[in-house]
């Protein structure tokens, strides 16, 4: 039970979303590294939400469970990159052909946009629920 | 019944969290009160006041998330004066979450802000709850000694 109502999932949602954003600039930042860790060009990184119930908070709320937004996992997009001919890479295979990772540019813009509405979106949600507490605190004020 | 044992009488009313949460949100206790206070009945100020203090105190649900760890008071008990105690304590647990949310913050162990907000918006809004019901406590003792004999 919170004061403030539907404050789990909005934080929830909240942590959700600052996930996306560092998997996003991670994307980005990483969008033409031919060669990571094991040897193979990056590969894009998505982010896997999925909604859970909390249990009941106590035996006779009144509350049912809500919703919250749970990280499944980040997962690597595995569909190959884009080949460019690049003879002195020194990525270069026997062909000339360097493997560029799979990043788009456009959709990870638009992945930001999305995270950072989103983000916003939840963190109104949250101040009005405060403005309603608050509210109700004043039924008992005198005049 | 003198009026202590009204007050430590509730008809079986459990505090804690087993027992009828109704008054669960703040819009409700605080309509539970005007109204006790109007009724001029100390059993229904008393009962008000207990609810919002069970609320409170009731727990809020502990998913690991530090914000929402149980706030649970050390001992319960049926009377008044420890269910007054019991919520004053769970106001001061959430203060102590929301200082060392902050804590976190400017120490650099936590980057987690909106938590930290979150928590610390939590305590305000719990002690100005707290603060309102001492204020309609106050009325409802003041109104009782204006009986005249």
């Amino acid at each position: 039970m919170n004061l403030m109502p539907g404050l789990e999932s909005t934080a929830s949602a909240l942590d959700a979303e600052r996930l996306r954003m560092n998997v996003v600039a991670e994307n980005i930042a990483n969008a033409f590294t031919t060669k990571g860790p094991g040897g193979t060009p990056y590969k894009r990184k998505i982010v896997d939400f999925e909604s859970v119930l909390t249990a009941a908070q106590t035996p006779g709320s009144t509350q049912a469970p809500t919703s919250q937004v749970n990280v499944r996992g980040v997962v690597e997009d595995q569909t190959p990159g884009k080949l460019v001919y690049n003879p002195g890479h020194p990525d270069a295979d026997e062909k000339g052909m360097v493997e560029m990772p799979n990043v788009e540019m456009s959709r990870e813009m638009v992945d930001l946009i999305v995270s950072s509405r989103a983000y916003e979106a939840n963190t109104q949600a949250a101040r009005i629920a405060r403005q309603m507490a608050k509210t109700a605190l004043t039924i008992g004020n005198k005049s | 019944m003198s009026l202590i044992e009204s007050l430590q009488n509730f008809g079986g009313y459990n505090l804690f969290g087993a027992g009828k949460t109704q008054a669960s949100n703040p819009a409700n206790m605080m309509k539970d009160m005007q109204e006790a206070i109007n009724t001029m009945s100390p059993q229904n100020v008393a009962k008000a006041s207990q609810d919002a203090g069970a609320s409170l105190s009731s727990g809020i649900g502990g998913d690991g998330r530090s914000i929402f760890a149980e706030v649970r008071p050390a001992s319960g008990g049926d009377s008044f004066a420890s269910s007054l105690t019991g919520f004053i304590d769970s106001v001061d647990a959430r203060t102590k979450i929301a200082e060392q949310a902050n804590t976190d913050i400017m120490t650099g162990k936590s980057d987690n802000i909106h938590q930290a907000m979150i928590s610390m918006q939590e305590a305000s809004i719990s002690f100005d709850l707290l603060v309102q019901v001492r204020n309609k406590l106050v009325d409802s003792y003041k109104e009782l000694s204006r009986i005249s004999v």
